[in-house]
């Protein structure tokens, strides 16, 4: 079998890496204990099978081979013991369980990612250096391990997409570190967390499980940029975000939330906000006016489908970067519709491109004036908007 | 003042370790006869006189050179027989000097620098 060879002369090899850029692959075994002073070991989509490692390797990172189980990592993650990185990514053969990771004790970087892995997760309780872990998209089932003893953690994936994950998010006072949180896609019933007790926050994404309780006060995590809480059933109003600088995504959609529209004077980061089908619990959803917009220079879409509003409190509309506009089934009376459709076609003297959307139909809307041939329509329609109103 | 407690204190003699004591005593004690140093045969060599030099030199020629330590390591990767189509990125991090021995298609490189990545096509 052929291999490859190497020599070193007075000197000691410490990091191999090894990245196939060919569609074919040459494949086989990699035996990195022949080299005992070896510490880093990275192998990019060369399908191999199974990598034995010496007991200095401090980084194993294997993306796109043919791993079959990480037991085909010899003699054992477990043995590994000067490991801080543990990496298997994008491995559609990679199938089976994850192995005890006490022995890990300081692993700082645990990058799982798309493999097909299944059973429970493992615990962390003796990883205290741990600042990532990434098990996302793979068929994990369970519960989510506790995180109490992980004060480093800056980064968790958890999202599966395949509902896999079930129980509660688990407590997360002990990881003030942390920026960027994932559990989307799963089973998870209950609250959600504590943002107090997570001030450094980034990105957090909850969307598509079982989520109860109110929304938690989002405001303490001043520098959030994405808040994605869609797809429960969240009660209560929404919180105040005026704060949230940085803030680009906010989908708090498909909930059962009530209340007035929040303050959204100083948003100047927003791109994307869903209030949108807040009918959930029996919820009435968003109620009173949509607010001026003035305060959001970059916003995109706007959803508010499906709520109780009755007016827009603008005079202006003030973006050209809207393309996407939806307000159906609400309590817009015939005069605010015209308003919209007129300051919207203001806005926009010029053409624009595919895509662009204003939806102000369904039931409880009023029709805008002349109906189809209301001027501000017709305008638009001629500009490349797809515009939906009652007639 | 000072008092250390009785505990605290213990002979270096209880430190040792019985067994440890025995393999003491029953080791080769060498006798202060026997004992020759390197220098004292160095200077037996050199014709020494009541432990005194005479005033001879000693010329070395050449330049000191300290010696090569070399490890190959053989089947680093072994890998499955090229089909011709295969291109492969390598990157090596060391210290020292290191060569590819053999790429296991028979081919070398030599005076492969640290971090410098090496694209092998087999064919």
């Amino acid at each position: 079998m052929p291999g490859l060879s190497v020599r070193t002369i007075n000197g000691q090899l410490k990091k191999v890496v090894i990245d196939t850029t060919s569609t074919n692959k040459l494949g086989g075994t990699i035996n990195a204990s022949i080299i005992n002073d070896l510490e880093e070991i990275i192998v990019t989509t060369s399908g191999i099978t199974s990598l034995t490692g010496g007991p200095n390797l401090v980084k194993i990172e294997l993306n796109g081979n043919n791993i079959p189980n990480l037991s085909s990592i010899y003699p054992g993650v477990s043995s590994f013991t000067n490991l801080d990185n543990l990496t298997v990514t994008n491995d559609n053969a990679l199938t089976g369980t994850v192995p005890s990771l006490e022995e890990n004790v300081i692993l700082k970087t645990l990058g799982l990612r798309n493999n097909n892995l299944t059973g429970r997760l493992p615990t962390f309780s003796d990883n205290p250096s741990l600042s990532f872990a990434d098990f996302r998209d793979n068929s994990f089932s369970g519960e989510i391990p506790a995180l109490s003893t992980n004060p480093e953690m800056v980064q968790i994936y958890f999202n599966n997409g395949n509902a896999g994950l079930s129980g509660f998010i688990p407590e997360l006072s002990a990881c003030s570190k942390l920026e960027n949180f994932n559990v989307s896609g799963n089973g998870l019933s209950g609250r959600l967390h504590d943002f107090r007790k997570t001030p450094n926050l980034k990105t957090y994404h909850a969307f598509n499980n079982h989520l109860t309780g109110p929304v938690p006060t989002v405001s303490a995590c001043p520098t959030v940029i994405t808040l994605e809480f869609d797809q429960n059933y969240l009660s209560g109003g929404i919180p105040y975000i005026n704060n949230l600088t940085d803030l680009k995504i906010c989908n708090f959609n498909n909930n059962g939330l009530s209340g007035h529209f929040p303050e959204v004077t100083n948003l100047a980061s927003l791109q994307f906000l869903r209030f949108n089908k807040n009918d959930r619990n029996g919820s009435p959803g968003i109620i009173g006016a949509i607010p001026d917009l003035s305060g959001c220079p970059i916003l995109k879409i706007l959803d508010v489908a499906n709520c109780s509003l009755t007016g827009w409190n603008g005079t202006s509309w003030p973006s050209i970067q809207f393309n996407n506009i939806q307000a159906q089934t609400n309590l817009l009376p015939t005069s605010e519709v015209n308003r919209i459709l007129a300051a919207i076609n203001a806005t926009y003297p010029n053409p624009v491109g595919s895509g662009y959307l204003i939806n102000l139909a369904g039931t409880g809307n009023g029709a805008p004036t002349n109906g189809n041939s209301n001027s501000d329509r017709v305008a638009l329609i001629s500009k490349g908007w797809s515009v939906n109103t009652n007639t | 003042m000072y008092n250390p407690s009785y505990k605290k204190v213990k002979k270096i003699s209880n430190q040792i370790k019985p067994r440890a004591q025995d393999q003491i005593r029953n080791s080769f004690t060498p006798k202060r006869a026997n004992i020759r140093s390197l220098s004292d045969l160095e200077r037996e060599r050199l014709g020494s006189i009541d432990g005194n030099l005479t005033n001879r030199r000693i010329k070395i020629k050449g330049a000191a050179r300290a010696p090569e330590v070399i490890n190959t390591f053989v089947g680093f990767w072994n890998f499955d027989t090229p089909d011709g189509n295969e291109v492969v990125n390598y990157t090596f991090e060391f210290t020292g000097n290191l060569l590819i021995e053999d790429f296991g298609d028979g081919t070398k490189e030599t005076y492969v620098t640290g971090g410098q990545t090496i694209t092998k096509s087999y064919s």
